[in-house]
């Protein structure tokens, strides 16, 4: 699938119904396709996503043996082995932030040393999701996606004297301002495809349609009315005339994108009650949005930090957080690992379908980066050494697939971060308490 | 100086006699004039010397004002310094404790004869100041809107971006209120939604609309007016289903910690109602079969801590698996109402803590009490059209038998419309524009109810809705002759409908009704005594009531941090939400009874009664209150409740959730019921108290805040703040009275004030801000006038604040007369010109 379409906009389509007098920058969609098509193969499109799982691993079952491109996959990785080629499982990383599960998913893509003192102090770090979604947001509709499987239920302290908020997010806009991660399969739907209820192209350009002609004859009084006002009373409506602009530039795009042939699915309802309903209809969701390239940044939680979730289905009836307090009993550090393998198999299924599906001169996977992992190691002491990581993906080409990596000097989780937005064409001196690079390209081994 | 300050008192009580009984109160200029004309300098640049120029001199300029050399003969030429002299002279705050102050009279004489020379000025020339040209509305005014228009009883407020509030301001300030992106996308999409709802189509595909509980409400007594008696816990919602059709309404029961349903130890009953009719009953509990878990998480990891599969599958699963009905219900707004059958426990008798903390531990997952943790909704399923709902009717004023009739009624029905929601006459053009959206959405929906819902989708973004934009009259734009500009150039009379509009966004947080908009287009609201009329028939309708309550009340008073407050739960263990909400339920019931009955705004403050239910009443020792509804009892002892001081909603709200804070509760009174807010803390400062170290008892509070008292450059400010929050002492963290503080020693509830005289408890609190009559009726007036208006009070403000409190006396300062006298006032009806303000 290709987002360029021989078909560029017109000038003409956006202007009607706009005094003269306002000058529109100058968007992509105007380019010809062609340059646009050179412009690509040059600086090949990158999607970035993060599938965290909570309440940290039974290491013992998930470190690889050996190291380098000649390494045994452990019983939780086995599911990953059809990716091996695309797999780095990196050992030895430290965390930036350990404060018992506020640090594990509050610094683990914000590398911040340190969250608030107190419960009402909400303080961390831009996270590096959101470095990307600034970066990618004038070419996607939806500058990234923060999706979970549970509701933000809880308010007050969740974890040590700190405020819940660390365990409900892992993206942060600003230091200060942590992101809300949608649960709601139908939200998520309305955010990609609109309020039309399904992915059928027809009604979205319908929908298109009505809400630019909306738009046009807005714009038309806007006009008249900033015409009565002095020029110091006009700084709002110039607002609102900018509003409608950027509105309309988003309709420009999404009417690109509209044609597309996309599976079809309806707007789900609601939250299903089942788990891997649920999950699957995240899924589907992410996969899609992908696809059509709706958005590049993806950041998902499988269950927040302490989540109390049971896994019935594979046997395993006990909620999940009071397991990883397993007290370091064999059976049952055994017993949570299958959770753990769990987790990894649902991962490597939709894996599966990132690399069955068509982006251009490859597949979907070929074109991502895929940070998969957790925050704690040993979770019965809320361990953060050795975290377990594993980079997915063929990163457009820039990362090197099939091998295990052990960083004896415990360099921080935010030198991993640092280097991905290498990989990732974005490159930044420093994210939160970030001391340089990490070598992952050349490592013992190769 | 010695013998002059008390004549000089007699002299100024004397203007005051003459102005309170000179007061019309009828034309927009106020007419009262403070007192014959006495030339006070003499009097005021001595005590300036004496007591100002030390520090306030023209080489020092502390704090950037200077006192040394100012023309003290004419106080209205230099209003804006003069004002902030004032408001120190009102509040006694200089000069600062330590230095020579002069006595009470002086203050007194002082403030007042500034005032006095500053208001005839005033009154001769009223700046009525410039209020932005363009002021969006709000989203509790948006959903107001939609609600008159429609008949619509939606909350849409949770699909709009919040509003900005600048500091200590309130959420419908002009200039503050912005337009992004973000809400033009929601206007779209919200206008889409309600449209539809409204018209009656439905919607692409079933939603389902979930309902949750908080975790912390206790669900042991009948919880709300719509269940019967007889019913125990759950909820109900009053919920529009959009069209006529199938339903299911689902039911899940609160969890605790380890996802275990709680209760289920034994059988209770679950009914299921529709607008009071019992649908369906269900037995809930007492089917969890093989060994149970352990009864509480030690989490000492020994296998088999959990029970055996069965139970467990039952437990976090089974039972509540088939708690829902599928229903055929009729579209329009419905009461869905959720609740257990009324079976009580028989307490112990031995005393237990409440364990309760973030979750719900595992101790209460069997025995005790199953509670309802969520309610969905989910439908349309087999979905026909909307026949007969509220807001078809309030829409379709007409229906066309014909094809031929459908665009004279479709011009009917939305130019109706129109002139409501731009709050002008439709015009031709608003008609043109949409009629042709009619026609598309005809066209494209097929029915004659798609057009119009694709027309009334337009009108809501349009920005004769969302905007109240003030317009200079065109003769002031234009640039006149020297004399026609001259009669316009300081300020011009807004239009009657921008009157009525600012009027009703005022008292309703809405737009005008008909009768209102009727009296705008007939140019009558000029007309002050209709004015009159018409504001005292919006303040009898209970929207006044609702929307004074809950939206200036609560952000004048900072009550929208309720829901935000958490309680350590190791020291106040019977702590729950259920007193959360009472808290708020009795500051509601008590603000809109003194508004309902037209009471003296000082009643907030000496009421002897307030409004409790049977876990209010529990909290704050009143014996013999049983029920959840609330009512309203005498108080017997106002030195431990009585007025808004008294309320547990304030007294949380002020307080952190392991102490009190005698500071936020000092700001808090002098920002709020003083009217002399503080200046913020100098950057830098650490204001985290340490923890009082385990072991031994903690010191005092007071022992706590010593270096606000010890320290200069603390005790400038905090000698002002703290004595007013140690009066409050004997009221702990979450407003329960008590005698000793977490010291171990008995609470001293005094505070030594500036002046050198001591505040005591409550009682002395209260004293305290009626002793002025006029101080508090001040801060209230100059509060809703800067929510009437919509922008910030400046310094030219404040005589019309005082005018209107003088002008209320007579009234005993009730609110009626303090909202006619803001309406009257030049500042509501008029707007400074571009001309006036450069």
């Amino acid at each position: 699938m290709s987002f360029l379409t021989a078909k560029a906009l017109p000038r003409r389509t956006i202007l009607r119904g706009l005094g003269a007098t306002i000058a529109l920058p100058f968007l992509d969609a105007m380019l010809p396709a062609a340059s646009l098509r050179a412009r690509a193969a040059a600086a090949p499109i990158h999607r970035f996503q993060t599938f965290y799982v909570p309440n940290g691993m039974a290491m013992e079952y998930w470190t690889p043996k050996g190291e380098g491109s000649a390494f045994e996959l452990s019983p939780i990785l086995e599911p990953l082995a059809p990716f091996r080629d695309q797999l780095q499982v990196l050992s030895g990383l430290k965390a930036n932030w350990n404060y018992i599960h506020a640090g594990a998913s509050g610094s683990f893509l914000t590398g911040t040393t340190r969250g608030g003192r107190t419960e009402v102090e909400i303080f961390a770090d831009v996270s590096m999701d959101q470095l990307l979604a600034r970066h990618f947001a004038s070419d996607t509709q939806v500058a990234s996606l923060e999706l979970a499987m549970d509701p933000p239920n809880n308010a007050g302290a969740c974890t040590g004297n700190l405020s819940c908020v660390y365990t409900h997010t892992l993206c942060w806009r600003s230091p200060t301002q942590p992101l809300p991660m949608e649960y709601n399969p139908r939200a998520v739907f309305e955010k990609l495809f609109g309020d039309t209820g399904s992915t059928e192209a027809a009604a979205r350009e319908k929908r298109l349609r009505e809400q630019k002609s909306i738009l046009d004859s807005v714009t038309e009084k806007l006009t008249a009315l900033r015409r009565q006002l002095g020029p110091e009373d006009q700084a709002k409506v110039s607002q609102y005339t900018e509003s409608v602009r950027d509105v309309e530039r988003r309709i420009a795009k999404a009417e690109q994108q509209a044609g597309l042939e996309l599976p079809s699915l309806d707007q789900p309802q609601g939250v299903p009650p089942v788990f891997e309903d649920h999950l699957a209809l995240m899924l589907d969701l992410q996969v899609l949005a992908l696809q059509s390239d709706l958005t590049r940044v993806i950041s998902f939680m499988i269950g927040k930090e302490q989540s109390a979730r049971p896994y019935p289905q594979i046997g395993v009836p006990e909620a999940h957080h009071p397991l990883s307090h397993h007290s370091n009993v064999p059976e049952l550090i055994e017993r949570m690992s299958k959770i753990n393998r769990y987790h990894v198999e649902l991962f490597s299924k939709y894996v599966a379908r990132l690399r069955a599906t068509h982006d251009g001169d490859g597949s979907l996977l070929d074109h991502m980066t895929i940070l998969y992992g957790a925050g704690i190691s040993n979770s019965n002491a809320h361990s953060g050494d050795n975290l377990p990581l594993a980079v997915v993906g063929g990163g457009a080409g820039k990362l090197k697939g099939g091998r295990h990596l052990i960083y004896k000097d415990k360099p921080p989780m935010a030198n991993l971060l640092v280097t991905l937005m290498d990989k990732l064409d974005v490159p930044i001196e420093r994210l939160g308490g970030s001391t340089g690079h990490l070598q992952i390209d050349t490592v013992s081994g190769l | 100086m010695k013998g002059r300050p008390t004549v000089f008192a007699l002299v100024t009580c004397g203007w005051m006699a003459v102005a309170w009984s000179s007061v019309q109160s009828q034309t927009q200029a106020p007419q009262t004039a403070p007192g014959p004309v006495r030339s006070s300098s003499p009097d005021i640049k001595p005590v300036l010397d004496k007591y100002c120029i030390t520090c306030h001199s023209q080489r020092l300029k502390t704090a950037g004002v200077v006192l040394e050399g100012v023309d003290a003969a004419n106080p209205a030429a230099g209003a804006e310094l003069w004002e902030r002299v004032i408001t120190r002279l009102r509040a006694r705050s200089m000069p600062p404790a330590g230095m020579p102050r002069p006595d009470e009279a002086t203050y007194h004489a002082m403030a007042t004869s500034l005032e006095a020379a500053i208001d005839r000025a005033w009154a001769a020339n009223p700046n009525p100041g410039r209020i932005g040209a363009v002021h969006r509305l709000n989203r509790v005014e948006y959903n107001n809107a939609i609600r008159d228009l429609f008949a619509l009883d939606v909350d849409v407020t949770t699909e709009l971006p919040g509003d900005e509030t600048a500091d200590g301001s309130f959420d419908n300030f002009a200039d503050v209120l912005s337009i992004s992106t973000a809400h033009l996308e929601r206007y779209l999409s919200v206008g889409r939604q309600v449209t539809r709802l409204a018209v009656g189509l439905p919607p692409a595909v079933p939603a389902v609309d979930r309902f949750e509980i908080p975790l912390h409400v206790v669900q042991e007594d009948l919880q709300s007016e719509d269940l019967p008696f007889g019913s125990r816990g759950g909820m109900a919602i009053r919920y529009d289903f959009p069209v006529d059709g199938e339903y299911v309404i689902k039911v899940r029961l609160r969890r605790q910690y380890q996802d275990y349903v709680m209760g289920m130890g034994w059988p209770q009953q679950l009914d299921v109602r529709l607008d009071g009719a019992l649908i369906k009953r269900f037995t809930v509990g007492g089917e969890g079969k093989g060994r149970p878990a352990a009864a509480s998480y030690a989490g000492d990891g020994e296998p088999g801590f959990a029970g055996d599969d069965e139970w467990e599958k039952y437990m976090q699963f089974g039972a509540d698996a088939g708690l829902e009905v599928r229903i055929p219900v009729k579209a329009g707004p419905r009461l869905v109402g959720v609740s257990f059958v009324r079976q009580m426990w028989e307490p112990e008798g031995l005393p237990q803590p409440l364990q309760r903390g973030r979750v719900l531990t595992n101790d209460q997952i069997y025995m005790g009490y199953a509670s309802v943790g969520a309610l969905s909704i989910a439908g349309p399923y087999a979905a026909a059209g909307a026949k007969d709902t509220p807001s078809r009717r309030a829409i379709f004023v007409c229906e066309p038998r014909r094809a031929v009739d459908e665009r004279g009624c479709a011009a009917k029905i939305l130019t109706r419309i129109a002139r409501l929601a731009y709050r002008r006459p439709a015009t031709a053009a608003d008609e043109q524009t949409l009629i042709t959206f009619f026609a598309t959405g005809r066209r494209e929906g097929g029915s004659f109810d798609a057009g119009i819902q694709f027309a009334l989708e337009r009108l809501l973004v349009d920005p004769d809705f969302l905007l109240r934009v003030h317009r200079d009259p065109p003769s002031l734009q234009a640039g006149l002759g020297a004399s026609a500009r001259q009669a316009q150039r300081d300020a011009y009379r807004l239009s009657d409908l921008e009157l009525a509009s600012r009027l009703s966004f005022f008292l309703w947080n809405s737009i005008p009704d008909d009768r209102l908009l009727a009296a705008a287009e007939r140019g009558q609201l000029s007309n002050q005594a209709v004015l009159e009329q018409q504001v005292r028939r919006m303040l009898a309708d209970p929207r006044a009531t609702r929307a004074l309550v809950d939206n200036f009340a609560a952000q004048w008073l900072n009550l929208r941090r309720l829901r935000e407050v958490v309680v350590d739960p190791n020291l106040y263990d019977d702590f729950d939400d259920s007193l959360l909400q009472a808290f708020g339920e009795e500051t509601r019931l008590f603000l809109g009874s003194t508004l309902s009955e037209d009471r003296s705004v000082l009643d907030l403050l000496r009421a002897n009664y307030t409004f409790v239910n049977e876990r209010l009443a529990r909290h704050y020792g009143i014996p013999g209150i049983y029920g959840s509804r609330f009512r309203r009892v005498t108080l017997t002892n106002l030195d431990q409740r009585g007025g808004l001081l008294g309320n547990g909603s304030i007294l949380a709200t002020t307080s952190y959730p392991n102490r009190t804070s005698p500071v936020l509760r000092g700001k808090w009174l002098l920002d709020n019921m003083f009217g002399t807010p503080p200046p913020p803390p100098p950057p830098g400062v650490n204001t985290t108290l340490e923890d009082p170290r385990g072991g031994a008892l903690p010191p005092t509070m007071r022992e706590r805040l010593a270096q606000h008292r010890t320290n200069a450059v603390c005790s400038t400010c905090h000698s002002a703040i703290d004595p007013l929050g140690f009066a409050l002492e004997n009221f702990d963290a979450i407003g329960g009275w008590r005698a000793t503080d977490e010291s171990g020693k008995p609470v001293d509830a005094s505070g030594g004030l500036v002046s050198g005289d001591t505040v005591r408890g409550l009682a002395g609190l209260r004293a305290l801000l009626l002793a002025e009559p006029e101080q508090f009726p001040r801060t209230v007036t100059a509060k809703l006038f800067a929510y009437a208006l919509g922008r910030r009070l400046e310094y030219y403000d404040r005589p019309a604040v005082r005018q209107i409190v003088r002008d209320a006396a007579a009234n005993d300062y009730r609110w009626s007369s303090l909202v006619i006298g803001i309406v009257k006032s030049p500042a509501f009806q008029m707007r400074a010109s571009q001309v006036a303000t450069n």
